[in-house]
């Protein structure tokens, strides 16, 4: 594989972990746009255990990915008293706050930012991605897949069908923060520099954008939704300085007509009714 | 008494919805509550299942207070509400849904026999037990959400207004499933506009009218006042 391939590839890997990491809270119907606060958090705990205790890069970044779980757990509980708009206000303030600490840390660097001593390969980097994608796919198979499509529904009939409501997004708030985490740790390690200014608003809102694109509905959304966001810019290259109108021209159409994303629910049935042979009996009326 | 609403107040803001109203429910039993809208009867059935906090009056259940407990509790202890508007999830297929109201139960293998059962008793929605529940009709929908309350296996289910937008032969359908699952020794709380029907199958019933309880009795007992035709403003009484 060239460098500029495996550059776009490990970008690819990273931006899909980044999505679910937003994913999982909007899942239960929350918008995380202090995502970004909690991918600083993972990279900077693992780079700082690479270099001051020699950890090794994988093990660095699953611990950084509890530490940052735990972090996240706590905050919950005052941030998700409020709702929608607020909600999303908080997190960002969240964000920002985040942001300036590590601004303000001179043992990670401050503003000049922290490099980092050890390097994971871009396989490596793959690998964890891939782990990821399998474990929330998975995840989404279970009851806690069922409730939390239920709760960002319809918050009422989760209630009352007995759901604790509070609880699920709370999970679904510190999970979405831990891949997030690892998702920066792994950052870290392969670009080997980490700087504050890298995970501001504009990432939140990028990695939101990712989840909003492909689809809220379905684990496959943000897949599809990262993807085209790494990918379009590259293939875009040629038409130059035009590409970013090109892109922002083409988030701007998905929004209009196709609100939910590009993956939807009702979608992805359709396709499996198309791919498999009708074995239900349709009669009976 | 399995139900016993004593002295209930709910007030959103300065807006009284519910002013001391006692209603109860034995064992078995069929019991409606009418009155025209805004009468306070939704919100009566809320505070029944924890969906709102009273401000004054309490809420025995099988002898508890379950006044100050939570939704789940009341779910764990045998109360199950069917919602005004069914509040079923679309993005959930119609078997999902049904897991939902099995959601605190652990004897999966019981919960399996019992959705067969639905789907056996509703073909329509056994057929279409891997679709999105949005494919249904309003009149699936509504078995769906019974199915769903159902499988909570509650001793008592709540239902508040069953019957609004079905058609008349989905509404007869309705009743007569309603009564079969009261056979099965189910005590229902029947929220209803279409009077005749739910007096129908009702042993007692109490009549709202700006959040109180203005009258109660049997449905001959009621059906013979007049009252319960101005409770309703001449909307709901007339044949």
């Amino acid at each position: 594989m060239t460098g500029y391939l495996e550059g776009v590839f490990v970008l690819l890997a990273i931006n899909i972990i980044l999505a679910y990491g937003a994913f999982l809270p909007m899942a239960a119907g929350q918008l995380n746009l202090g995502v970004a606060g909690f991918v600083a958090m993972g990279a900077y705990i693992a780079a700082y255990l690479s270099n001051e205790y020699a950890w090794t890069p994988l093990a660095a970044a699953l611990a950084a990915s509890i530490a940052t779980a735990a972090i996240a757990f706590v905050v919950a509980f005052p941030i998700l008293r409020t709702r929608g708009i607020y909600l999303a206000l908080a997190t960002f303030a969240l964000g920002q706050v985040v942001q300036a600490t590590i601004l303000n840390l001179n043992v990670v660097g401050g503003a000049s930012g922290y490099p980092v001593s050890t390097f994971l390969g871009g396989g490596m980097v793959g690998a964890v991605a891939l782990a990821v994608v399998i474990v929330v796919i998975a995840l989404f198979h279970t009851r806690l897949g069922i409730s939390l499509t239920a709760v960002s529904d319809d918050e009422i009939a989760a209630d009352m069908m007995g759901l604790s409501v509070r609880w699920l997004q709370t999970v679904a708030f510190t999970l979405g923060s831990a891949v997030a985490a690892l998702g920066g740790a792994l950052y870290a390690h392969h670009f080997s520099f980490v700087e504050a200014q890298n995970f501001g608003i504009m990432a939140s809102l990028y990695i939101v954008l990712y989840v909003l694109l492909g689809g809220t509905q379905t684990v496959w959304g943000p897949i599809l939704g990262a993807a085209v966001f790494t990918l379009l810019p590259e293939l875009l290259r040629g038409s130059a300085s035009w590409r970013y109108v090109i892109f922002a021209c083409l988030i701007i159409a998905v929004m209009v007509f196709r609100p939910q994303g590009v993956v939807t629910t009702g979608m992805l049935r359709r396709l499996l009714d198309v791919c498999r042979p009708r074995a239900l009996p349709q009669g009976g009326k | 008494m399995l139900l016993d609403i004593q002295g209930l107040s709910v007030r959103y803001g300065r807006i009284a919805a519910v002013r001391d109203a006692s209603v109860n429910v034995a064992e078995g039993e069929v019991v409606a509550v009418l009155g025209a809208n805004g009468a306070g009867k939704s919100s009566l059935l809320k505070a029944a299942i924890g969906l709102v906090t009273p401000n004054s009056g309490h809420i025995l259940f099988a002898g508890s207070d379950a006044t100050r407990w939570s939704t789940a509790q009341r779910l764990a202890n045998g109360l199950v509400l069917v919602p005004e508007g069914r509040r079923i999830v679309m993005s959930l297929t119609v078997e999902e849904n049904l897991l939902m109201g099995a959601y605190a139960r652990r004897d999966l293998e019981a919960v399996r026999k019992e959705i067969g059962v639905i789907y056996e008793r509703f073909p329509n929605l056994g057929e279409r037990r891997h679709m999105l529940a949005s494919v249904l009709s309003g009149g699936e929908l509504q078995m769906l959400a019974i199915g769903r309350g159902a499988l909570a296996r509650p001793r008592l289910m709540m239902l508040d207004e069953p019957s609004l937008g079905l058609s008349p032969r989905l509404v007869q359908e309705l009743f007569r499933h309603l009564v079969e699952i009261n056979r099965t020794g189910l005590a229902l709380l029947l929220v209803e506009q279409n009077t005749r029907k739910a007096l129908g199958i009702a042993s007692r019933a109490y009549v709202m009218e700006l959040g109180r309880v203005v009258m109660s009795g049997t449905p001959g007992e009621l059906l013979a006042d007049d009252r319960l035709e101005a409770a309703y403003l001449g909307t709901g009484a007339k044949a």
